[in-house]
């Protein structure tokens, strides 16, 4: 190939720099890496994936299945990209793949000597018969793994940016050709937004290599003057869903160096009233030996070469085809120079048009003729024409011209993919022989090539079949498929399409089969006895063509969930508050003095609490607001004890079950009036409660005159424990009195601390008296900043999420680590919780007899008996001998070391728990060698009478 | 008293004057920081929600107030006075509807600039389009898992409510998405 002097729209006055496997190269701005390289004389881009044969471009877009390369940028690599869809930049860096040790000689090309061996179905039967054990398996799984695949993906982190955006339209318009230019400018002339998306770079599609680019321009400046219009370069819709909403990826910047903030590719998700499909059509290649050479060509494609980026096939080239359209390109193509020698058409009889065409280009026609074979060794340089039947039989004997180039039509492709990604069937069209698009709601529309329109009728579907064992006649370039693959699947009754498509791999990897399937389907056809039609084309699935994992993941690389703060996280954080995410919050587990371990800094501060008092960041607990003249009737159905008969400014523990009866969460309603209360949930299960909150209302119980909402954000929380609590409080709340009289246990006061006016509820989930204290989230530091100055003499501590942990493990309160979806209220204790004399979500099923039987998992204390900490997860066993481990009993839910009982102590769900406290057992934890004995307590383990509590 | 008070700034040390991404030329997108004294929603229980139109409108009509529905039943109000809530009561019986105080739950950013279609666009699935979205309406949408409701104010300018709790993390998302054009946090 060569480059031409003049044409394309490729900038001559500049010159580009890239290497190719190392060797420097230059091309010019509006290059492809295919065509500069094409320029530059180079004839052989890549490897096939089986053989390793010789391959050089088949075509000049994204049909393009043989110059497959990987793009290297700043150490990234990017495997398996079309070089016809690589533009050029400067100091761009490409090498070819799947070669060893490099692409001319390419040890891998010793295939090609056992290709019966590497036929259709290899995988699958390579590992029966004789290889079917595991151990033949793994001695051949490193060399299978390396031999898979195209290009390798590279380890080094990509640095680059991505991102995804949303977008709406009243029409999509699929493809930028001058069918969809026009179709967009029609809808956005009657004032409708339209958004255009084509692959390409320039607008226009074939009229940017078929002497239109003045109409292609004009229809530009006539849709860019009506404002309505979204233009989108470089973006390839790949995915259709549900509703006319479609995925596409916009290149920004793979051509050239980013702007700050500016992402590489954006994945675009777009949803439409309307789609105009103009996708056009991709024309395919004809079947016959030999026609994987590096000079063989689609037709068009060399034409295209040509017209847009001036570079031409050889000094001679010519056409093999079936249909009419060879003819035009020959004669395009040979305007720009190059000199048409010789058509060979399949057909007995051409038009007339079509041999003045011959004529005029002094080409020598030969119809009724096929290809039969090529020579060449580095590439094409001639080839073998023979006389054939109706059926593609040789009937006469071989002739052999010499050409540096060859062209072939089989006929073309609609690009119907997005129209039948829902599940559509497409139909054949017996004149076109191709498979059209299926039958579309009416807001879709087709236009152009894609519906047929100026695509030839070609002969039928047929294919020129080797003469020799070791010739081959390749229907799927890009996985070595040929027709005698067609015909062993065949044999061995994988006949239907799906499978024909998964026993030779027909049509998979990065080009679909555009090029492809439809011969692979026709020779099946064939060897059934049935017409293309009937024989049907396997399902389009997303995407249409390669998509970068970027593009998919998109802003949310390196940022995968969002940080959820409290009012007092900088507090936590200048005082050593060492902050870990719980959930989408960030929590500080406890605040470390100097040297501090952080059991040390955890028991320290679970000390204080007992000794003293703690203060606790408790913003993060759900908090909704039920409302309503209803509000009371709701929650006696969500909860399983009664809430109606609760006092205003009295708050009361309760659970929620599941509709199934196992326990849901646990929490606290408080009633801040007759139709007002604030329900707390865990922080953990927030959002599922309101979730399950709004569910029952909206949709079970409409008629209630009830609404629940999420006040978790306004209200900051503190929770202050510890026997010294009350004379903190005390000295810092103004406006309400403390007193155990005026706020006994589970009691709410509404009071004034440093300004600020807060609730304050008597709750405690240490098994200390505590109060929970909530303010305005804004004002909530200030509250805290003034509870921390009146405990100072007092000896309050800040304390985190361990110390909490430990304090609820001594006094045997449950959490989500017991509530785990497989318990019920009286495994945990809290069957007497569950009324009587109300209905309650979850109430019909609570008493199934799988959750009533004996021998469930019950809640129980664990103590260490030999000094080592327990570990959660551990497994609760009765043998003493560590190898023989035996039967669980249950497991470790949670466990600290505790300063109250001086000894490593947890929680533990064990069968029939609790007619075992009082026994010894063991804990297994083979995974860390952990066997240890324990002893089964209560898990009250502190205060069992709550006097600590209610003082 | 605290509505003397100035509630703490929910971004803490992050809100300060910056301009990030593209340098060259004028901004795409200005984030300003607004301090709504009231933010509340209100709720009816009928299917005949004729008092949230009641609350918009006397919410509107005290200036410089933003009233909009965020769903069935449904609205949220925010103005720059402290003593909507009362007002709101008054108007929605308890026998009807329900007011809830919001105001330290969300905070307000308003976002301003030619480019304020093309950032958003990057975090909700929302038709920003002038002619889809009008000024002086609202919507309640999320950008993954941070709920905010957003009020368009007028051709280049909204106010986005997202829960306090996310408030930094969310800033982080707004000025990344507003990277590309230049964004400028006007502190």
């Amino acid at each position: 190939m060569m480059r031409l002097s003049q044409g394309g729209r490729i900038d001559r006055s500049k010159t580009l720099h890239f290497t190719f496997d190392g060797k420097a190269f230059t091309g010019h701005p509006g290059d492809t890496l295919a065509s500069a390289l094409a320029a530059n004389g180079v004839r052989l881009f890549g490897r096939s994936f089986k053989y390793h044969r010789r391959r050089g471009l088949l075509g000049a877009g994204i049909e393009e299945p043989n110059a497959l390369v990987t793009v290297i940028d700043n150490g990234v690599r990017e495997p398996n990209l079309p070089a016809t869809l690589v533009e050029l930049k400067d100091g761009l860096i490409a090498e070819s793949q799947n070669r060893w040790p490099s692409l001319g000689f390419d040890m891998g090309a010793v295939n090609q000597l056992g290709a019966k061996v590497f036929g259709a179905g290899f995988y699958y039967k390579t590992f029966f018969g004789p290889f079917r054990s595991t151990r033949v398996w793994h001695f051949f799984e490193h060399f299978i793994r390396r031999a898979a695949g195209l290009g390798a993906a590279g380890d080094v982190p990509d640095p680059a940016r991505y991102e995804r955006i949303n977008a709406f339209c009243d029409m999509l318009v699929i493809g930028g050709g001058g069918a969809g230019l026009a179709a967009a400018l029609d809808a956005a002339k009657a004032g409708k937004r339209v958004i255009v998306c084509d692959l390409a770079p320039v607008f226009g599609g074939r009229m940017n290599w078929t002497g239109e680019t003045e109409k292609r321009d004009a229809l530009l400046a006539a849709l860019d003057a009506t404002g309505n219009a979204r233009l989108l370069p470089r973006t390839m819709v790949w995915g259709h869903y549900d509703g006319n909403t479609f995925a596409a990826i916009e290149n920004v910047a793979s051509h050239r160096q980013s702007l700050p903030g500016e992402p590489r590719h954006r994945h675009w998700v777009i949803r439409a009233g309307a789609v105009v499909l103009a996708t056009g059509a991709t024309e395919r290649p004809l079947v016959f030996p030999g026609n994987d050479r590096p000079g063989v060509m689609l037709a068009n494609s060399m034409l295209r070469m040509a017209a847009e980026f001036g570079v031409a096939p050889g000094e001679t080239f010519g056409m093999f085809t079936n249909n009419d359209s060879a003819y035009h390109a020959a004669a395009a193509l040979a305007a720009f120079g190059p000199r048409c020698v010789l058509i060979v058409d399949l057909r007995r009889s051409v038009s007339a048009e079509m041999r003045a065409i011959a004529i005029r280009l002094k080409a020598e026609l030969r119809t009724g003729h096929a290809v039969v074979g090529t020579t060449g060794s580095a590439g094409l340089n001639g080839v073998h024409v023979a006389p054939v039947d109706a059926e593609c039989h040789v009937t006469g004997t071989e002739k052999l011209f010499a050409v540096h180039a060859l062209g072939m039509s089989g006929g073309w492709n609609p690009l119907i993919g997005l129209a039948a990604q829902q599940g559509q069937k497409p139909g054949f069209d017996d004149t076109l022989q191709a498979f059209m698009p299926p039958a579309l709601p009416a807001e879709w529309r087709t236009v152009g090539a894609v519906a047929g329109v100026g695509l030839p009728a070609p002969a039928p579907v047929l294919m020129v079949r080797p003469k020799k064992p070791l010739d081959k006649a390749f229907i799927d370039f890009q996985h070595d498929v040929t027709d005698t693959d067609i015909d062993l699947a065949h044999r061995e009754g994988f006949i239907a399409v799906e499978h024909l498509k998964r026993y030779t791999t027909l049509g998979m990897a990065t080009d679909q089969g555009r090029t492809s399937n439809v011969a692979g389907i026709a020779r099946m056809a064939e060897l059934l006895g049935k017409t293309v039609g009937e024989t049907g084309t396997t399902r389009f699935r997303a995407p249409f063509s390669g998509v970068s994992l970027g593009s998919i993941a998109a802003e949310r690389f390196g940022h995968i969930m969002p940080n959820r703060l409290t009012p007092m996280q900088d507090w936590h954080t200048a005082n050593g508050g060492d902050t870990y995410a719980a959930g989408l919050w960030h929590r500080p587990m406890a605040y470390l003095k100097p040297g501090e371990t952080l059991e040390q800094a955890y028991v320290r501060e679970a000390k204080a609490v007992r000794q003293a008092a703690g203060l606790v960041d408790v913003s993060t607990l759900g908090k909704i607001l039920v409302q309503g003249p209803d509000a009371a009737e709701f929650l006696d159905r969500v909860y399983t004890n009664m809430m109606s008969t609760l006092p205003v400014m009295k708050a009361r523990y309760g659970l929620m079950l599941r509709e199934d009866g196992l326990l849901f969460d646990d929490g606290t309603a408080w009633r801040l009036a007759e139709d007002e209360f604030l329900v707390t949930t865990t922080t953990a299960n927030a959002g599922k409660v309101m979730e399950h909150l709004e569910f029952f209302l909206d949709c079970i119980w409409p008629d209630l005159g009830c609404v629940v909402t999420s006040v978790t954000d306004h209200w900051g929380g503190m929770a202050l424990a510890g026997p010294k609590a009350r004379d903190i409080l005390s000295t810092c709340v103004t406006g309400a009195a403390v007193d155990n009289a005026a706020l006994p246990h589970m009691g709410i006061v509404h009071g004034v601390i440093a300004g600020v006016k807060v609730m304050v509820a008597r709750l405690s989930f240490s098994g200390e008296r505590a109060y929970e204290i909530y303010a305005p989230s804004g004002h909530a530091q200030r509250v805290w900043d003034a509870v921390m100055a009146a405990g100072a003499a007092l000896g309050l501590v800040p304390y985190g999420l361990e110390a909490l942990g430990t304090l609820r493990v001594e006094k045997g309160h449950v959490t989500g680590a017991e509530i785990d979806g497989r318990t019920t209220a009286d495994d945990l204790g809290l069957g007497g919780m569950l009324s009587k004399k109300k209905p309650f979500i979850g109430s019909a099923m609570a008493y199934r007899e799988g959750l009533v039987r004996d021998g469930r998992l019950q809640l129980v204390g664990l103590k260490s008996l030999d000094g080592r900490a327990l570990n959660g997860g551990a497994h609760v066993v009765e043998n003493a001998a560590p190898q023989e481990p035996a039967e669980s009993l249950g497991h470790v839910t949670a466990a600290c070391f505790s300063p109250a009982v001086n000894a490593y102590v947890g929680l533990a769900l064990v069968r029939d728990g609790r007619k075992r406290i009082g026994q010894n057992a063991f804990l297994a934890d083979p995974l860390r060698g952990i066997h240890m004995p324990v002893a089964i307590v209560s898990p009250h383990m502190i205060d069992p009478d709550g006097s600590r509590m209610h003082g | 008293m605290a509505e003397t008070l100035v509630p703490a700034h929910p971004f803490g040390d992050l809100w300060r004057d910056a301009r990030h991404g593209r340098m060259d030329g004028a901004p795409g997108v200005t984030l300003t920081s607004k301090l709504m004294r009231t933010m509340a929603e209100v709720a009816c229980f009928a299917v005949d929600d004729s008092l949230l139109s009641t609350a918009i409108g006397a919410t509107r009509a005290k200036g410089g107030a933003f009233g909009f529905r965020t769903g069935p039943q449904r609205a949220f109000i925010a103005c720059s006075h402290d003593d909507m809530i009362p007002q709101l009561k008054s108007l929605i019986p308890v026998s009807r509807g329900a007011v809830i105080d919001q105001s330290h739950g969300r905070v307000a950013i308003r976002a301003q600039g030619p480019d304020v279609e093309w950032m958003l666009a990057k975090l909700f699935a929302l038709d920003f389009d002038i002619r889809a979205f009008k000024p002086g309406t609202g919507v309640a949408s999320a950008h993954h898992v941070v709920f905010a409701l957003i009020y368009r104010e007028s051709d280049t300018a909204f106010t986005l409510f997202p829960h306090r709790s996310f408030a930094r993390d969310f800033l982080g998302a707004l000025v990344r998405a507003g990277e590309e054009r230049g964004i400028v946090v006007d502190a």
